[in-house]
């Protein structure tokens, strides 16, 4: 089923640009289309615009992050049809949707010792909830519920390393404690999240003791 | 007939006493029979998994134990405790374990867990006891000419598992009240890292009552206890951190309700012991 959305679509151009705005675009896509087909429509009508393609791309709509191969239908269904697209973070915007998002990958290095670099992949898929926290958008310095989210799947599986990896994180000042609820930030909706950062608090209480 | 005990052990129970004292004055004014659960443990708040995960599911399982040994469903006055008792419940649902253990504590007092028991936010109890309609009878005083900024918390998202949280619209509609849309309405209050980070927690709830603010919201609208506490028990914080003046009167469900029906005592209401007074009467 084909439907027509109403957009504001976030430019900006780090190069150029002090303040972003918005363009507005009415596109109508089929349903079973994802948010990566209708960006690519957004680039047919201006060549100019720019997004993040590839297996982890994310924008986000209405305050809320997400991957862009979710489904219109699904996106129409839980936004509407009147969207705001805006990159996952308006102060690492770089270029319209496009971050620059080195901040990320630099928390990959911190438990990167006690990992495979293979596992760097599947650190890649958690981007989204880097971007979701409110505490980052409020401290630069944040590790971030990606890394805990990471550390929590890590120690798991490598238990050898438990206690280093749970030491990085035990960290007042820009750690785990100052982690804030993402569970409506991202879509869809994870509610698994809270009860794995929970669960990694106590593990970092026990290995206190 | 079945029959309801009203939770009131809920957070921070110094800086969010009108939340309760206006729920109680609401019941004796709608003639809703809800006594208090006697004996109730404290409401931790659901940030306090992570610190002590067993000692948080075993005060809420007893809470959820002494309703049931009173054949009652539970009305929580705010929705932090009404998402701690869910929260229990669930996991007392999926891990036998934990439920084995925490039986074997209550069994101290004679207490056993239900896991069929019922639990209500105010809004749903209200929705189901009285209804919209006589609701929308019972208003004196409509809010038509107000705008207002309708804050669902920081853990919204959770709440909203388990009940829908949209009848907090439905019932502020119903006294013409029109509620402002807002950017940060997702964003958390920092209720939870103000002992660890008070400065951004207070610029957190700063921003947000700034957006209230600048979408002209007349007053904001919370049901819960966290919220209650950052946005009125701090607001002076939260002015200076954000260095504006705010001044936005927070009222919780119950309060609103009955200004609505006409209940023009501050002490009844609860609204004496708010950090920020209203002029509203």
């Amino acid at each position: 089923m084909t439907c027509k959305l109403r957009l504001s679509v976030f430019r900006f151009d780090a190069k150029s640009d002090y303040l972003p705005f918005y363009k507005k675009h009415i596109i109508k896509i089929d349903e079973e289309k994802t948010l990566d087909d209708l960006l690519a429509t957004i680039k047919e009508e201006d060549r100019l615009f720019d997004y993040p393609t590839g297996k982890t791309a994310a924008i986000k709509i209405a305050g809320i992050n997400l991957f862009t191969d979710v489904k219109i239908g699904d996106i129409v269904k839980n936004f509407g049809k009147e969207l705001t697209l805006m990159p996952m973070s308006e102060k690492r915007a770089q270029k319209d949707l496009i971050i620059n998002d080195s901040d990320f990958y630099e928390r990959f290095d911190l438990i990167d010792p006690f990992v495979d670099s293979m596992d760097k992949k599947r650190f890649k898929e958690l981007i989204i909830y880097h971007y979701a926290s409110d505490t980052y958008k409020y401290k630069d310095d944040f590790q971030g519920d990606a890394l805990f989210l990471f550390a929590y799947e890590m120690i798991q599986k490598y238990s050898g390393q438990t206690s280093k990896i749970l030491n990085i994180i035990d960290d007042e000042e820009k750690g785990i404690w100052l982690h804030t609820n993402i569970c409506g930030k991202i879509f869809p909706i994870d509610y698994e999240i809270e009860n794995k950062i929970n669960s990694l608090k106590n593990e970092v209480l026990k290995a206190r003791n | 007939m079945n029959k309801y005990v009203l939770y009131d052990a809920i957070l921070d129970i110094n800086k969010t006493l009108p939340l309760v004292s206006s729920t109680k004055e609401l019941f004796k004014f709608l003639n809703l029979e809800v006594p208090v659960l006697k004996g109730a443990s404290r409401d931790l708040g659901c940030d306090s998994i992570g610190v002590d995960y067993f000692g948080y599911h075993f005060a809420n399982a007893r809470n959820l134990a002494l309703a049931s040994k009173e054949n009652s469903r539970i009305v929580c006055v705010e929705d932090s405790s009404f998402l701690s008792l869910n929260l229990t419940l669930e996991e007392l649902g999926k891990n036998e374990k934990l439920k084995q253990e925490i039986e074997n504590g209550l069994e101290k007092e004679d207490l056993k867990i239900d896991l069929n028991i019922k639990i209500y936010t105010l809004a749903d109890f209200l929705l189901k006891k009285i209804g919209l309609s006589k609701i929308h009878k019972s208003v004196k005083n409509n809010f038509g000419k107000f705008l207002a900024a309708l804050y669902l918390g920081s853990y919204k998202c959770q709440i909203n598992k388990y009940c829908d949280t949209n009848n907090y619209n439905k019932i502020l509609h119903r006294l013409d009240l029109k509620l402002i849309d807002y950017d940060l309405k997702n964003q958390v209050s920092g209720y939870d890292i103000y002992d660890l980070n008070e400065e951004i927690a207070l610029k957190m709830s700063g921003n947000l009552m700034l957006d209230m603010f600048d979408n002209a919201a007349d007053f904001v609208v919370v049901n819960d206890a966290r919220s209650f506490v950052m946005l009125d028990g701090l607001q002076k914080d939260l002015e200076k951190s954000v260095g504006r003046e705010i001044g936005l009167s927070i009222f919780g469900l119950a309060e609103l309700l009955l200004l609505s029906f006409g209940v023009d005592n501050k002490d009844k209401i609860g609204l004496n012991d708010h950090a920020v007074k209203t002029d509203m009467i």
